[in-house]
């Protein structure tokens, strides 16, 4: 990977409630990379994402969006670079007011280029992409938890951004869907030459998708290395995560 | 002792630092007035959800103060001999003091507590970072139509408020109470100009801008869980009218220095 970083992250500290979650990230992303983060639940995965999107700005560190520090602006001058980025929320988000169809083709809308006719092409293809063909007119309260991510998903890429995030893409989804998902992500980052930044505790899909793992531990990038490399990892808090092997006491209630 | 003095002390701190935030909400909105273009078809479906089905109960609300108050009047004026001035009575409280504040708490209690439910919950289901994910900014996108279309309605309820009122007003006196109808209707339009008409309206448009804002602000600022919801829909009804009545004070006094009531 020779290519400049499209994403740099320096010394990134961030507290929540006096609760010090991000203790000095340093994470540097090369363009077209696909890169896993790994972590605990309540790690500070999320959070770590709504950094790099410029949702939440850091108490102290530096967070470089190809060569604009995303920390000394505004968020009205952040507002038009999240064109270039998009993130599936863990939750999904979608706005529960619109229709599937409108949520998936809100970018499009707003950028304004497209004729309604071609939007409405556009977004039945995407969700047959993501292979929920026809559910144009249904709203979110009416679809299932994993139809809702799939759906953002599909909201989030449609525009084609040059760095997406995904946080939890396959969790809740059955396994079938969780390899499809995996799959859609890895050919996204193929095909469109997307950088892809991806959360996930599906180890499986970990190892399919990733050019480099990242792992979140107590607030630090504790490693990072290529997917074979956690595999075949020593260490004993990397393998603990990855063999998922949980320390807890052998108390019953 | 001491625990009273920091607890104030917080409370106030507290209240600077939400009184700054609800300036900057509101410079930050009309700014984006101005920068952006509006959204036509988002102020539309706004003012019918906030104007449109605030009819009905403002002209209820307006009716029966105007029936009460001319009934009230009457019983006072009468023994005097003025039954008559019943009419500009009930007409310039109408539109100086009661059309516009009568029609602000009702709004401020359907749409103040619907607009801040609908922020708070898009803020705690992420709604709001899913707009700024998607590069919308949420003043522009959000904030900007439902104002204007509280600047909108509000005139307009404030004048079906005081038709109501005056309406009622008189139908109660001159058939119900038997007030010669002519010299109530003369006395009336003697009494009131177009200084009192452009009193009430003005004070709607500034009241319609303060729910909005308040409503809104309360809203994006919620903390978590339906809890907080809950909270920033009471504060947004509770705060606003009482914002409401207060500057109602201010603003008579100043209009009335500018535009006396005396004709
Ligand atoms: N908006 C918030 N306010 C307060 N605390 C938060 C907020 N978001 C996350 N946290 C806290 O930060 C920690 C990390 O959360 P998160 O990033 O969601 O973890 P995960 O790695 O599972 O995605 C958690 O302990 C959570 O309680
Ligand atoms: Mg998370």
């Amino acid at each position: 990977m020779q290519k400049p970083p499209i994403l740099r992250l320096r010394g990134v500290h961030k507290s929540l409630r006096g609760q010090h979650v991000l203790r000095g990230v340093d994470l540097d992303i090369a363009d077209g990379e696909n890169m896993v983060i790994i972590g605990r639940s309540g790690g500070g995965k999320s959070v770590l994402l709504r950094h790099i999107m410029g949702l939440l700005k850091p108490d102290k560190g530096e967070v470089w969006f190809r060569d604009q520090n995303l920390v000394q602006m505004s968020e009205e001058a952040i507002t038009p670079l999240r064109r270039e980025m998009g993130m599936l929320f863990q939750n999904g988000a979608l706005f529960d007011s619109m229709t599937v169809g409108d949520n998936v083709g809100f970018s499009l809308v707003e950028q304004g280029k497209m004729k309604p006719a071609e939007i409405r092409t556009e977004v039945a293809r995407a969700l047959k992409i993501v292979d929920l063909p026809g559910q144009e007119y249904k709203m979110p309260a009416e679809i299932s938890g994993g139809m809702r991510k799939r759906v953002a998903l599909a909201r989030a890429a449609i525009t084609r951004p040059a760095l997406m995030m995904y946080d939890e893409p396959t969790a809740g989804l059955d396994p079938i869907m969780a390899d499809s998902i995996t799959k859609l992500i890895a050919r996204l980052g193929k095909e469109l030459n997307m950088t892809n930044i991806v959360v996930t505790h599906d180890m499986v899909s970990a190892y399919e998708m990733a050019d480099r793992i990242a792992m979140l531990h107590e607030g630090k990038i504790y490693a990072i290395a290529t997917a074979k490399e956690i595999e075949t990892s020593d260490d004993p808090v990397i393998k603990r995560f990855v063999k998922g092997m949980s320390q807890v006491s052998d108390a019953v209630f | 002792m001491f625990g009273l003095v920091r607890s104030i002390g917080a409370g106030f701190i507290g209240f600077l630092e939400s009184a700054g935030e609800i300036v900057f909400l509101l410079l930050d909105t009309l700014r984006c007035m101005v920068r952006y273009p509006w959204r036509f078809t988002h102020v539309i479906f706004q003012v019918h959800r906030v104007g449109a089905t605030s009819v009905f109960v403002v002209m209820t609300t307006g009716a029966f103060t105007g029936a009460v108050f001319a009934t009230q009047m009457h019983y006072q004026l009468k023994p005097l001999g003025m039954a008559t001035a019943v009419g500009p009575v009930v007409a310039v409280s109408m539109f100086r003091e009661l059309g516009p504040v009568l029609a602000a708490l009702m709004v401020a209690g359907r749409v103040g507590s619907s607009l801040a439910a609908e922020l708070a919950t898009m803020k705690i289901t992420e709604q709001l970072d899913a707009l700024r994910a998607l590069a919308v900014y949420p003043t522009e996108y959000l904030i900007v139509p439902r104002v204007l279309a509280l600047l909108i309605s509000m005139p307009v309820l404030v004048a079906l408020t005081i038709t109501c009122g005056i309406l009622a007003g008189y139908y109660v006196a001159v058939p119900l109470l038997q007030v010669d109808g002519t010299y109530y209707l003369d006395n009336m339009y003697k009494f009131t100009n177009y200084r009192d008409v452009l009193t009430g309206l003005i004070k709607g448009i500034i009241f319609g801008f303060i729910i909005a804002v308040i409503s809104c602000y309360k809203g994006l600022s919620t903390s978590a869980g339906a809890e907080g919801v809950g909270r920033a829909t009471t504060e947004a009804v509770v705060n606003s009218s009482m914002v409401v009545l207060v500057s109602n004070f201010f603003i008579s006094y100043f209009l009335n220095l500018i535009m006396p009531a005396t004709s």
